[in-house]
């Protein structure tokens, strides 16, 4: 039933016309949110891409939506070529084996009622990826591998998530996400949670991970530096659209749309000096003038 | 230190009482079914620290051997209750909004009927009141209580990233009801429980004083109460002593939930 080689012209997720909608109950009867307004996508292997937009802009729908955490209310979504929209759980078997997910908050995403050795095997005793012939059969031994891939003691394993710091609970995180093998890894905000000084450590593993394991990756976020610094192409999302996308560079050279232009424009610059540089210098290529009140060193 | 206080006068109040309802298995000062008219209504002495009822019975005895049924019907209906309410509670929180809520709608329903008046269908349909319906009656009359204890917890719990990560790999529900729902919302289900308790006791010794509970001879506190209001101008003691006890009980369970209601809060949990 699962083919096990992905075939390299197939794309790993296909997203046409997704549009999904949230009832509220409001005060004067029910009011209908739009989070997602008719997205197309198109992942293809080995990709990496970043989904950057506002809050509020349906990135985080539309990962949910793409991991069949969420059904669509109207589109497709296609896995590997596979409708996965609506789909029972016994016809996700080969995404829920193949994709893995980080989450923002560490301290939402890590029960803490498990042990980080349950939390982290917990994906290899699920009964759709014990299916999979590559998933590790000795869990302990997998256990002991990712806590090394991600520069955690070996003891770690019997504590509690509670006893770690956020960056530290973020890479328990990504521990249990890897440990499967998956093919395809879908981060959401994952390191706008943690401190800026954490924060380049973090994405440092992921950039690593990515590259030795050679995932796919999905990385969502409001922040176009940290995208920039793991993505290849970039999709950005406004009031559930997708509004431009390509190769990264591109966008960030000529960005097509005034939102996009502005979204750039909000980006911090790494290197600020005084406070008048952190409110206009921008993380743009050169071609972009600078600022007319650079520091004067 | 000074939050565990409850917990602690809870802890003690209730441990008493068990001990009470331990100790009555092997040692009572006198017969707590001993009928002697000729000693009867005598105030406390040496030999009856509490007196004796109207029966000539050693009242001392009688409350500890009472405080068995207390605590057998106590432990039996909170058991049913949780039992039945938890996974009604967990279905209901695990299942889609519209889904939970007409399953706790339903469960509004049974909790709009009293213990009391299940315990009258009870008794009446099999003829007579029994130890044994009091405590399905008051097990099932808790069940609601429970179901929206537990709603509430596992709806709060499904909404946490960790059961996202646990559905995104491929975790089945029953997987993520018994891994990941039950542990969380125990605290909330233990506190549940202890004030559970109380109102079981409470409703018990309502059910025995109107006799549709624990039938004469078997002393309880509730049936104690019923034959000492009798004498309750004359010797008012009488009727005081079971009614303490009733208090102390219940009241030790209610501190106990608050306690461990304090002790689990998970905002004063986080400071520890």
């Amino acid at each position: 039933m699962t083919d096990d080689e992905p075939d390299p012209g197939v794309p790993v997720f296909e997203a046409r016309g997704v549009s999904r909608t949230f009832r509220r109950s409001g005060t004067r009867g029910r009011v209908l949110t739009t989070a997602l307004d008719g997205v197309d996508l198109t992942v293809r292997p080995g990709q990496r891409l970043g989904i950057v937009g506002e809050s509020g802009s349906g990135k985080s729908t539309l990962i949910r939506v793409l991991d069949a955490l969420l059904p669509p209310s109207s589109g497709e979504v296609l896995f590997r070529g596979r409708r996965i929209d609506n789909a029972s759980s016994r016809q996700l078997g080969d995404l829920r084996s193949s994709v893995q997910m980080v989450f923002q908050d560490p301290r939402s995403s890590l029960d803490p009622r498990m042990t980080v050795g349950d939390i982290i095997t917990e994906p290899l005793r699920s009964p759709l990826l014990r299916s999979r012939p590559d998933v590790p059969r000795n869990h302990g031994e997998r256990l002991a591998e990712v806590l090394e891939q991600v520069e955690l003691e070996a003891d770690a394993a019997g504590h509690y998530p509670h006893e770690f710091s956020g960056g530290e609970r973020q890479r328990i995180a990504i521990a249990r996400a890897i440990a499967p093998r998956p093919d395809v890894l879908i981060a959401d905000e994952a390191v706008s949670a943690l401190d800026v000084s954490v924060r380049a450590h973090v994405l440092n593993l992921f950039a690593d991970l990515v590259r030795s394991d050679r995932l796919t990756l999905i990385f969502v976020s409001h922040d176009l530096a940290v995208v920039r610094h793991v993505c290849d192409h970039v999709a950005v999302m406004r009031s559930g659209r997708i509004v431009e996308s390509g190769p990264i560079e591109q966008i960030y050279a000529s960005p097509a749309r005034e939102y996009t232009r502005n979204l750039l424009a909000s980006v911090p610059k790494l290197r600020v000096r005084t406070a008048s540089s952190r409110r206009t210098a921008t993380e743009v290529p050169d071609e972009m003038p600078p600022g007319p009140d650079d520091p004067p060193a | 230190m000074r939050r565990s206080h409850p917990l602690v006068v809870g802890a003690v109040l209730v441990g008493l009482i068990c001990i009470l309802a331990v100790v009555s298995f092997f040692w009572t000062p006198h017969d707590p079914g001993l009928v002697d008219a000729s000693i009867a209504l005598q105030p406390p002495s040496r030999t009856y620290p509490l007196g004796t009822d109207g029966f000539g019975q050693d009242i001392f005895s009688r409350i500890l051997v009472g405080a068995r049924i207390c605590m057998l019907v106590g432990v039996m209906a909170v058991t049913i209750g949780a039992l039945l309410g938890v996974p009604i509670g967990i279905l209901a929180g695990m299942s889609r909004r519209h889904v939970g809520r007409r399953i706790m709608r339903w469960a509004d329903i049974f909790y709009a009927f009293p213990a009391l008046l299940l315990a009258i269908l009870l008794a009446a349909a099999n003829g007579t009141g029994s130890t044994m319906t009091a405590m399905i009656a008051i097990g099932i009359s808790s069940i609601p209580a429970f179901a929206r204890v537990a709603n509430t917890a596992s709806r709060s719990v499904m909404s946490r990233d960790f059961v996202a990560a646990a559905r995104s790999s491929g975790i089945g529900w029953t997987a993520i009801a018994w891994r990941h729902v039950l542990p969380n919302i125990l605290p909330v289900v233990l506190v549940q429980v202890s004030s559970a308790l109380g109102r079981a006791i409470l409703a018990e010794a309502a059910l025995s004083y109107l006799g549709v509970g624990t039938q004469p001879t078997t002393p309880t506190w509730g049936r104690m109460l019923y034959d000492a209001q009798k004498f309750v101008y004359d010797h008012p003691a009488q009727i005081a002593v079971p009614a303490v006890f009733i208090a102390i009980t219940v009241l030790g369970f209610n501190l106990l939930g608050d306690g461990l209601r304090e002790a689990l809060d998970p905002r004063l949990r986080q400071e520890a």
